[in-house]
């Protein structure tokens, strides 16, 4: 099969509750729990839940740009998560990302020149011309036109913006990609040309990507797997193909019957969850989707469903397989 | 060669164009917010008197002129020789209060410089390493709060001897703290945001973090801070001389020249009208330039 590019075993991200004078750790909200999955090279995993599920906390952790709490993240032989500072730096130049809002993730200070040349200057790479030549040349590969180095960040759109994010997450070379919801905060229209600019860069650079994103229609077209995230646990994975025509998983399923259809006139069951995402904090016992599961059995609420492999290639936790 | 010699000229081109661009920039806010140019224009003239005093003053700020003194030995009245009288040992209050503006301002910006050094410091570096940092910082700052500040200050001018240098060094090292939260709160906001999150996952050490990402966008409310806090600085001098633990006389300050006209302003009021009145313009002028500069600079926080 496929070269494994990166592992993640048994993630873990808890953010303690701290309460009273002397901030004391009265709990704990557990934001990504026991996450494990492998990305292979050249392939895109989408990560889907709703707000809060822990997504967008584990692409951070991935990147130990949050601490992980517990767990493995192995690329290239090396556990990412033990690294000291100075050996992660190495392998920053690897991996980047590319955030949500275009607004702030460019620093209003600077002209975009600057901006670009900044990851170059951190690493100590090529000499000053060199740099200019390189961040002309990123700039042209994802549609800017390089005369834009001479320009402040809120001169351009939030498409433009968002190209520039890109760029920057480029110049680089790396060869993972986390893209934390890179066009949830666009129009639609800009949407795709920023979806078609990825696909593009991802065939000549040769890059892998990790699509974090809410929005399920963008994530079956740019995704090879899809993982299904709920409260910070993995609930389901598999092909993107599998995934849409045969959703294991009640949540999943009630996730993908929320998609808008087309055909005004084409009958579909909406599956509607019951009730509000149960706090992090205090999750509920046994399935953390029982609360709300319309398919719910006796033993959800008392045994934590198993990861296991219900079809070829398709995990699911829950007791129905 | 060729490439770098039209880079060049692209650069100059550009520019100029900025400059341009910036001048017009400066009228407009100017013209919005005319806060920023009465305050300036206060500030800027008490800048000049300082520079030029000598140029500007009539006597010798601290000669003892006979003629300043009737024959009963009361100070003389505002006349041709004095045009704003002379004080109670006959020297001239116009030039004293020339004289006083440069250790005004001396203290006010000095004093305020250290404070913005010591608070821009310990603000940053409490709010971005956060944890047992952020709390040991803020519990000496709010310490600092809660000492009633000027008998902080004369205990520490006392120790030191009063002397210019020691009274702005007293005011600037006790007068931090408030630039120390708003500084801290500033870089709470920004260290959150995602230009300082993709230079961390780029490998950005913290010192680059703090200097080239954090430090640039909190500029704002630290030149809005330490210019009301000139103004705040000065008016601090003025109430330590007054109290006589600040300048010392013979040199001439605000301050101790209202202290000096206190016991016979009935019979010689124009001991502290010109004193006064620079006291007034400086802080006024101080503050309306720090206001307008917020008003211009952060626009979210009202008054």
């Amino acid at each position: 099969m496929t070269e494994a590019l990166l592992q993640v075993k048994n993630l873990k991200k808890y953010f303690p509750i701290k309460k009273g004078i002397l901030q004391q750790t009265v709990g704990h909200v557990k934001a990504v729990d026991n996450v494990s999955f492998t990305v292979n090279k050249g392939e895109t995993i989408g990560i889907v839940g709703e707000s809060g599920c822990g997504k967008s906390t584990t692409g951070k952790t991935i990147l130990r740009l949050l601490e992980p709490t517990d767990g493995e993240i192995i690329y290239k032989n090396e556990n990412l998560a033990s690294l000291s500072a100075s050996k992660l730096k190495e392998y920053r130049k690897e991996m980047q990302i590319v955030f949500q809002d275009p607004f702030s993730s460019l620093n209003p200070r600077y002209r975009i020149g600057r901006i670009l040349e900044r990851p170059m200057e951190i690493h100590n790479l090529y000499t000053k011309k060199e740099r200019k030549q390189k961040v002309a040349e990123i700039l042209q590969k994802c549609g800017m036109d390089p005369s834009a180095v001479n320009k402040f960040p809120h001169e351009f759109s939030g498409g433009q913006r968002q190209r520039i994010g890109i760029a920057r997450a480029l110049t680089l070379n790396p060869n993972l990609l986390i893209l934390d919801e890179p066009v949830s905060a666009l129009d639609v229209s800009i949407q795709s040309q920023i979806i078609n600019l990825l696909e593009d860069l991802q065939d000549e650079m040769d890059l892998t990507y990790l699509f974090i994103s809410h929005d399920l229609s963008v994530v079956r077209h740019i995704s090879d797997r899809i993982l299904v995230m709920y409260l910070g646990q993995m609930f389901e994975m598999s092909e993107t193909m599998a995934l849409f025509k045969e959703p294991l998983h009640p949540y999943t399923r009630a996730l993908l019957s929320a998609i808008p259809v087309h055909n005004p006139t084409e009958k579909r069951e909406r599956i509607v969850l019951k009730g509000d995402l149960p706090s992090p904090s205090n999750p509920p016992g046994g399935c953390v989707f029982h609360t709300r599961c319309p398919s719910a059995m006796d033993i959800c609420k008392q045994v934590k469903p198993d990861w296991k492999q219900a079809k070829d290639g398709h995990f699911v936790a829950c007791h129905l397989y | 060669m060729d490439t770098s010699q039209i880079q060049t000229t692209n650069v100059s081109t550009v520019n100029n164009r900025t400059g341009l661009k910036s001048r017009n920039k400066v009228f407009k806010v100017l013209r919005t917010y005319p806060m920023i140019l009465v305050g300036g224009l206060m500030v800027f003239t008490l800048l000049l008197i300082a520079i030029f005093a000598p140029l500007i003053a009539t006597h010798n700020p601290i000669t003892q002129y006979p003629t300043g003194i009737s024959d009963i030995g009361a100070p003389k009245g505002p006349n041709s020789e004095f045009i704003f009288g002379a004080d109670s040992i006959g020297r001239d209050v116009f030039s004293r209060v020339i004289y006083g503006t440069r250790v005004s301002l001396e203290v006010g910006i000095f004093a305020s410089l250290i404070s913005l050094f010591i608070g821009v410091t310990l603000g940053v570096v409490s709010g971005y390493f956060g944890k047992w940092v952020d709390m040991v910082i803020m519990r000496i700052t709010d310490t600092m709060l809660a000492f009633p500040f000027l008998l902080f200050v004369i205990a520490l001018v006392a120790v030191l001897k009063p002397s210019i240098t020691n009274v702005f060094i007293a005011i600037g090292v006790l007068g931090w703290a408030m630039m120390t939260r708003i500084v801290r709160g500033e870089v709470l906001k920004v260290k959150e945001l995602e230009y300082v999150q993709s230079a961390k996952a780029l490998g950005a050490s913290n010192f680059v973090i703090i200097f080239k990402e954090i430090l640039p966008n909190v500029v704002a409310p630290v030149i809005v801070m330490g210019t009301l806090l000139v103004g705040q600085n000065i008016m601090l001098e003025a109430a330590l001389s007054f109290l006589g633990i600040g300048i010392q006389p013979p040199t001439a300050s605000w301050g101790n020249m209202l202290q000096d006209g206190m016991n016979t302003y009935q019979i010689a009021p124009w001991l502290i009208y010109l004193p006064g009145f620079a006291l007034l313009w400086a802080t006024l002028g101080f503050n309306l330039l720090g206001d307008g500069l917020r008003d211009w600079l952060d626009p979210t926080v009202g008054n």
